[in-house]
């Protein structure tokens, strides 16, 4: 799932400070299972815009809505009409709903008041915790099911540096060594010869920007 | 001799380490060379150690070698891509450098440009294949070289880290990828650093063990809380302070000295790799009193 | 028939009150509500929440936990306050049909009170000269005091019922002339006749039955029977008239039942109450024979084993060969039943049943003959006060659909929530019931006082804050995302993921509200908060504050939980809201009242470990700072919230409000934080 979280609020305010008429509009996906940018936080961000507006006693034209997804232009369509009434939108779906929102919207110019971090795991309630990096090689299948590209800060493919301590990473100390917990995992499923595995160096080549994907080329 | 060549006759080598300086003076720095010229065999020229930007160890090293000074070119996979990686090595064999110590590096948050984007395209042990591989005359993606290169390369290990069995898994991938010599963290407890010499001498490699001074009490104990991988025992903690505040240094030059003169004789290790960390100039007092000048 | 889920209380009530709807009610302090709830079904609340057999204490699910909760004493609670009070007037248009009532005890109360509220004319018929069947001459004024019965049939009379008392259905009025006179006659005049034992000598004088003794010392027509007297029988009526000899100076009355305590229908607390007034109780004990020269002297008892259930459920008593035994007695009160009139009935052409009883087709109470009712004791045989006015109510409705033709299959079918999980129960903080205090012995065997008294106010709410809301809890709609927020912070493990969303189970959720508050999607929603939503309630209170005091206004919000009386301090700038846990307030409820005008707010949660649902008191202080920082972030100022404890705090966050000044929103000034 994708996480974000929403920008410093005098940042949100800053960019919606030349429109009178602003819907904030949550997404109904990823956003909203990470709590982030659903109803709930549209509705409490709307809020907050409307009473700093009106100490500045500015437009205090704000209102929430969600739609179930910002990135699909069919759910975006079924709206256009309404958003179109607003003088901005303010979108709290990850940067691939503002994009399609903008590209779709095209008469009214939506501003993300999120930012986008990552693709994740939730760790208890309301806690979120990167575990994908998106790399397009993935290495899963030898390292355990622990992504060190990811879950280690320096993406080392060949087990643990000299840094961590009583299991913990040197650059977080709140969080236990990838390499760490690959071993263990490994040792567990009596993997401990593929750990041993020289890992050749990632081919970043399958990473090159903008990614893409056909389902049927 | 070149460090690779005593190292292979069996020589007891010692070997410091120099940091660039941050900013184009090399007053001090020259001064460092010039103490440790001819009292042991090779020096570390670090690379941005912990990520504080400085002057490239390339340049420090080939600085150190026209001094009269063997370097050994730190190289971490922080700041560049294999193709910067491998192209400074190139260079610096051109300029005359030999002796190369393969590392991933600190991360970009323990220096002093913290927003900076780490890049660790590569890491340690793909370093060390790479030296290989241009050793062999071809770069990383097979295509061959005008000229290849003679490195002696090396890698580190931490025998007294706190959860050793991933770290000899490690130790034994550097070795299959080409490292030739070892310099270790800082070790204090010999008795755990021949076992862990027992296993490392089953590889065809030369080890180096790492000696840091104890400056004072609270050093020790700041090592133990903070940095990964070092162990003070608490008798050497207790040796110190019964030493008094004054003394404390001198004694701590004693137990360094003390602990190389025990690995020379009981020939556990190779040689030894001095970090004198803003004491520099003490390296040739610990080599005296450990027997070696 | 359509089933509806409602709560185990509301399922067993025979009138179905929403007992959770005026419960919850008390738990706010908002007694007027709880009793428009009450009155909404129940014309006679004071009566009910004295006599009433209270069969939604018996289904009460907090009796999983430890007690159930004093719902009578609640209901009295109450409907005290506003006793005859008239809460719904006739409608201003109205049916042209005109309805007899023949008896004017609950189920003809309720019929008549129904049919004047749909709007039609009702005349009440009572061979008495008072209303009220059993209510004013049979149940006990220590029970149910008769000036109480007379005020809420006062109320009920109030809406334009004609009264017709002294009059005699068989005898000044026939069935024949009503329907000559009127559209519709409903019968309902009871079962006065008590039935006599077939056994010799119940003849002999001081022989007498319980119900007309009962009668006739309402009316004053009474003194001690003897000084010795045997009370047959296990009913209300049996402990009753012992209870009553014992007022009027009996030395020694005595109890005799046929079966065991178990299978009494009084109820242990009755005969509980009936000892400590000094009557005994033998049990399981049958009389043969009542022995004596032209009066009763003493009466012989064979002993009893209870055999094969019957088809009331309970065993049957066998007398046991062998086991005579005698009692001696000046006086017999036999209370082993009683049953309608039958001679009344057959005169009147209805057809008449096995136990002297008028048949009826259906439900509805519909007789053979076109346009006559009947329900209550007349049809059923003795029921509970309850059970008579359902009846009532049923028979009123069936009469206002014969009028109009609708269709006699509209009965809504009420099903129980489910038990609760042991893991359920086992969440629950556990919280003593709270008892009415009662009339000291001495005083209760001298005197027909009213032996219970109502709950005081404290008593009252922290009875009502034991209710576990069952079935008032939350809902998930269509927007849930399946984020499984709420399945983590539930703190009894409610909420699980169905086939596309999350569910959560009705019969098991206790209504803390926190899923709700934590939900991203909003898609949570507490039945509770549909009824008293937060938004509309708090802008109530601000206008009103703001008339007060227009300078500053603090709006706090309190856990009833801690505070059951009320808010925890008075003062002239601080107007409160009551929530049933803060736990249930989401960021957007704390920041709303700044957005419209406020200058400060304060919260008075309990302390963390005390937190009636374990984790509302903790998820508040992160949802408290989170609120600061965006009152910190727009400019208000988050100094202007706090979660405070006792009256100090309360006092010097107000002067520090007034330090701030007004809320600059309301100004349009940004005042430096």
């Amino acid at each position: 799932m994708i996480v974000a979280e929403a920008k410093p609020f005098d940042e949100i305010k800053e960019m919606v400070n030349g429109y009178r008429k602003v819907l904030v509009l949550g997404c109904g996906s990823c956003v909203t299972v990470c709590m982030s940018g659903g109803q709930k936080e549209a509705e409490l961000l709307a809020a907050a815009l409307r009473i700093a507006r009106g100490i500045e006693r500015r437009e205090a034209t704000v209102d929430a809505k969600t739609i179930l997804r910002q990135c699909d232009e069919e759910f975006v369509r079924q709206v256009r009409d309404e958003l179109s009434s607003y003088d901005a939108v303010l979108s709290m779906a990850c940067g691939a709903g503002v994009q399609g929102m903008n590209e779709w919207l095209r008469n009214v110019p939506v501003l993300p008041a999120m930012n986008t971090r990552f693709i994740g795991l939730c760790e208890g309630q309301g806690k979120w915790v990167e575990v994908c990096a998106a790399c397009g090689d993935c290495v899963l299948g030898v390292t355990g099911g622990i992504c060190p590209v990811t879950s280690c800060p320096k993406g080392i493919l060949n087990g643990p540096c000299g840094g961590n301590k009583k299991g913990r990473c040197e650059v977080s100390p709140d969080v236990p060594c990838a390499w760490v917990l690959i071993y263990e995992r490994m040792k567990e499923r009596g993997k401990l010869e593929e750990f041993k595995k020289e890992r050749a160096a990632k081919d970043w080549s399958k990473r090159q920007r903008p990614g893409r994907y056909t389902h049927r080329p | 001799m070149t460090l690779r060549e005593k190292l292979n006759a069996g020589r007891f080598v010692v070997t410091a380490e120099i940091g660039p300086p941050k900013g184009t003076d090399v007053g001090r720095l020259m001064e460092h060379i010039e103490l440790l010229r001819g009292k042991v065999d090779a020096a570390n020229v670090t690379d941005n150690q912990s990520a504080v930007m400085r002057v490239c160890s390339l340049a420090i090293s080939v600085l150190a070698l026209r001094n009269g000074l063997e370097p050994i070119l730190q190289m971490t996979c922080r700041d560049r891509n294999r193709i910067g990686l491998q192209s400074d090595l190139l260079g610096a064999h051109v300029l005359g450098i030999r002796n190369v110590l393969c590392m991933t590096g600190d991360y970009v948050s323990s220096g002093d440009h913290k927003d900076a984007k780490p890049v660790y395209d590569i890491e340690s042990v793909q370093l060390l294949r790479i030296v290989e591989r241009l050793n062999s005359g071809r770069d990383m993606a097979g295509n061959e070289l005008a000229g290849g290169t003679d490195f002696y390369q090396g890698a580190v290990v931490t025998p007294e880290t706190d959860y050793l069995e991933p770290q000899l898994v490690k130790f034994e991938k550097k070795v299959n990828a080409g490292a030739r010599f070892f310099q270790t963290q800082a070790i204090f407890d010999i008795e755990a650093f021949s076992s862990f010499m027992s296993f490392a001498r089953t590889f065809p490699v030369k080890v180096l063990a790492g000696i840091v001074v104890l400056k004072s009490v609270g050093m020790a104990n700041y090592m133990n809380r903070n940095v990964p991988g070092i162990r003070v025992p608490e008798d050497l903690i207790e040796e110190l302070r019964s030493a008094g505040r004054e003394n404390a240094l001198d004694r701590g030059i004693d137990i360094a000295a003390r602990h190389i003169r025990q690995l020379k004789e009981k020939n556990l290790c190779d040689g030894v790799h001095i970090m004198a960390i803003g004491i520099e100039e003490k390296v040739p007092l610990i080599m005296e009193r450990a027997g070696l000048l | 028939m359509r089933p509806i889920i409602v709560p185990p209380c509301q399922a067993a009530c025979p009138i179905n009150t929403d007992v959770r709807g005026y419960v919850s009610a008390i738990a706010r302090g908002d007694a007027e509500e709880a009793l428009r709830v009450i009155r909404r079904v129940n014309p006679l609340p004071s009566v009910c929440g004295r006599i009433c057999t209270r069969r939604c204490e018996t289904a009460c699910r907090r009796a999983q936990v430890d007690a159930p909760v004093a719902i009578r004493a609640l209901k009295r609670y109450a409907a005290d306050l506003a006793i005859g009070q008239s809460f719904f007037t006739r409608p201003l248009s109205s049916y042209p049909e005109k309805v007899a009532i023949v008896g004017s005890g609950p189920s003809g109360l309720v019929a008549a009170h129904d049919l004047a509220l749909l709007g039609y004319s009702v005349t009440l018929f009572e061979a008495r000269p008072v209303l009220g069947g059993l209510l004013s001459e049979g149940i006990p004024k220590y029970r149910l005091p008769k000036e109480i019965v007379q005020r809420e049939i006062g109320a009920i009379v109030s809406l334009g019922i004609e009264v017709k008392t002294g009059v005699r259905f068989g005898k000044e009025v026939s069935l024949d002339g009503l329907l000559w006179d009127f559209d519709a006659v409903f019968i309902a005049v009871g079962s006065g006749k008590g039935i006599v034992p077939q056994c010799d000598g119940v003849d002999l004088s001081g022989v007498f039955s319980g119900v007309d003794f009962l009668k006739e010392v309402d009316r004053g027509d009474r003194q001690a029977p003897g000084r010795r007297v045997v009370v047959i029988g296990g009913g209300h009526t049996a402990i009753d008239a012992a209870r009553t000899c014992i007022r009027l100076g009996v030395s020694e009355v005595t109890v005799v039942y046929r079966r065991s305590l178990e299978e009494m229908p009084a109820g242990k607390e009755e005969v509980l109450r009936a000892e400590e007034e000094g009557v005994r109780f033998v049990y399981c004990a049958a009389p043969i024979r009542f022995i004596g020269k032209t009066r009763v002297e003493r009466v012989r008892f064979a002993r009893t084993a209870l055999g094969e259930p019957e088809e009331s459920g309970r065993r049957r008593p066998v007398p046991l060969e062998g086991s005579e035994f005698d009692l001696e007695a000046d006086a017999v009160i036999l209370a082993i039943g009683y049953a309608p009139d039958a001679e009344e009935i057959k005169e009147a052409g209805l057809k008449v049943g096995e136990r002297g009883t008028i048949v009826v087709m259906d439900e509805t109470g519909a007789t053979d003959i076109t346009g006559v009712f009947a329900a209550g004791d007349v049809v059923t045989g003795p029921m509970s006060v309850v059970d008579a006015m359902a009846s009532g109510r049923k028979a009123a409705g069936a009469i206002h659909r014969y009028f109009r033709r609708i269709p006699d299959n509209a009965f809504d079918r009420l099903v129980s929530l489910r038990p609760l999980e042991t893991s359920v129960t086992a969440a629950i903080q556990k919280s003593e019931r709270q008892e009415p205090s009662l009339l000291p012995r001495e005083q209760r065997t001298t005197s027909f006082d009213e032996v219970e008294s109502a709950l005081d106010h404290e008593q009252a709410r922290r009875e009502a804050l034991r209710c576990l809301n069952c079935g008032a809890g939350a809902t998930v709609d269509g927007e849930c995302a399946a984020c499984l927020n709420c399945v983590r912070v539930c703190p009894f493990g409610i909420p699980a993921m169905g086939a596309q969303t999350v569910e959560i189970d009705v019969a098991q959720c206790q209504a803390c509200g926190i899923c709700a508050a934590e939900c991203p999607a909003c898609a949570i929603h507490l039945k509770d908060d549909a009824r008293y939503p937060m938004r509309p309630g708090v802008d109530r209170v601000l206008e009103k504050a703001r008339e007060e005091s227009p300078d500053i206004v603090v709006t706090g919000f309190y856990c009833c939980f801690r505070h059951p009386l009320g808010p925890p301090v008075e003062r002239h700038a601080l107007s409160w809201i009551p929530v049933l846990c803060l736990g249930r307030l989401r960021e957007s409820d704390i920041l709303y009242p700044f957005e419209v005008g406020a200058e400060g707010i304060l919260l008075v949660s309990c302390r963390d470990e005390e937190c009636r649902f374990g984790r509302g008191v903790r998820l508040l202080a992160e949802r408290v700072e989170r609120v600061k920082t965006i009152l910190d972030d727009t400019g208000i100022g988050g100094s202007r919230l706090s979660v405070v404890a006792g009256d100090d705090e309360c006092d010097r966050f107000i002067r520090g409000i007034e330090r701030l000044g007004i809320n600059p929103v309301r100004t349009g000034k940004r005042v430096a934080a």
